[in-house]
């Protein structure tokens, strides 16, 4: 299949008008989106200062309290809010300044298809820059709201007694029973027997 | 005394057509596709004789239109019919010609192009 160029029906004014416009959106591409993309740059950036920087949200400084699970699950938030913020403000940086980029001579192609190309890469950069900067934004926000509501880690019991030395949170306390979560299971232990028990922050590692 | 034909940088602008002038100038045109998708149209002038390139492509960046939907949509456009008709103006800037306003290019001549597809 090719394709030929041939003479068309005749020209009218409103034909004239849809050139210039097509020719004035497209030699005025490039800017246009260098424009929007610095613009969305500095918006999002600034809300980014405002939610981090100065501290619009504040999680709780201490996140050794909270259980486990929810620390890990905080912890993955930020760490997931970091990399989308940094993704994003890359990808549009990118799209505000356009890629150092070295061509041969050989392909180069018109400066109107060139800069064409160059305005769809930077279009698209600029989408995926908005949406991981606000999905950076929400993160940042669910890791915060993670910190402040998520259950407090149960306190955890240093048994010391003839048995050995045991370290967990309490499951049970029943009868002269005693049965603690420790990392290698339940241990249940006899309360009549002589033991110190000391609360403590976290179990040593085993 | 003679009357020379103005030259090329001589021709004043004016927004003109003429039936002769796609006649005149498809011939000269070829079509170029630089990158998938994209074609450029690059040929003669029929009335100011500069080479110029016309951009066809299927998609262009309108500008910021707001919606949740529109960050993960890439746009690309729908398959162009075929046998389009393509509004083609000079775009010339080889040639400063006189009377042309600071929003315009080229020579003002205007015409129409039919890409039409045919088995190689």
């Amino acid at each position: 299949m090719s394709q030929i160029v041939d003479a068309g029906p005749s020209a009218t004014s409103d034909d004239l008008r849809a050139a210039q416009e097509r020719d004035r959106l497209l030699s005025t591409e490039l800017p246009r989106v260098r424009a929007a993309a610095a613009a969305w740059r500095n918006g999002l950036a600034g809300l980014l200062t405002a939610l981090a920087g100065f501290s619009l949200v504040k999680g709780q400084s201490d996140i050794s309290q909270l259980a486990v699970t929810w620390a890990i699950a905080a912890g993955a938030a930020l760490l997931a809010a970091y990399l989308g913020g940094a993704a994003g403000a890359l990808l549009l940086i990118r799209a505000a300044n356009g890629r150092p980029t070295v061509a041969r001579v050989r392909n180069l192609v018109t400066r109107a298809a060139a800069d064409h190309a160059e305005a769809l890469s930077a279009a698209s950069a600029l989408r995926a820059g908005i949406a991981l900067t606000l999905a950076c934004s929400a993160l940042l926000v669910t890791a915060v709201g993670l910190t402040w509501y998520g259950p407090a880690r149960s306190p955890a019991l240093q048994i010391t007694s003839p048995a050995g030395t045991h370290c967990g949170s309490l499951l049970q306390l029943d009868q002269g029973k005693l049965i603690i979560d420790t990392a290698t299971g339940p241990v249940m232990l006899d309360q009549t027997q002589p033991a110190m028990i000391q609360p403590v922050t976290t179990c040593p590692s085993p | 005394m003679t009357n020379k034909k103005p030259g090329p940088s001589q021709l004043p602008y004016q927004e003109i057509t003429d039936d002769s002038f796609a006649g005149k100038a498809a011939p000269t045109f070829r079509i170029e596709e630089p990158r998938p998708g994209m074609r450029v149209l690059r040929g003669q002038c029929p009335r100011c004789d500069a080479i110029i390139d016309i951009p066809v492509m299927p998609t262009v960046f309108e500008g910021n239109r707001w919606s949740i939907t529109g960050l993960f949509h890439r746009g690309d456009g729908e398959p162009r019919a075929a046998d389009a008709v393509e509004h083609v103006l000079c775009t010339c800037d080889m040639h400063n010609h006189p009377g042309r306003p600071e929003d315009r290019r080229g020579c003002g001549a205007y015409w129409n192009f039919v890409i039409r597809t045919s088995p190689a």
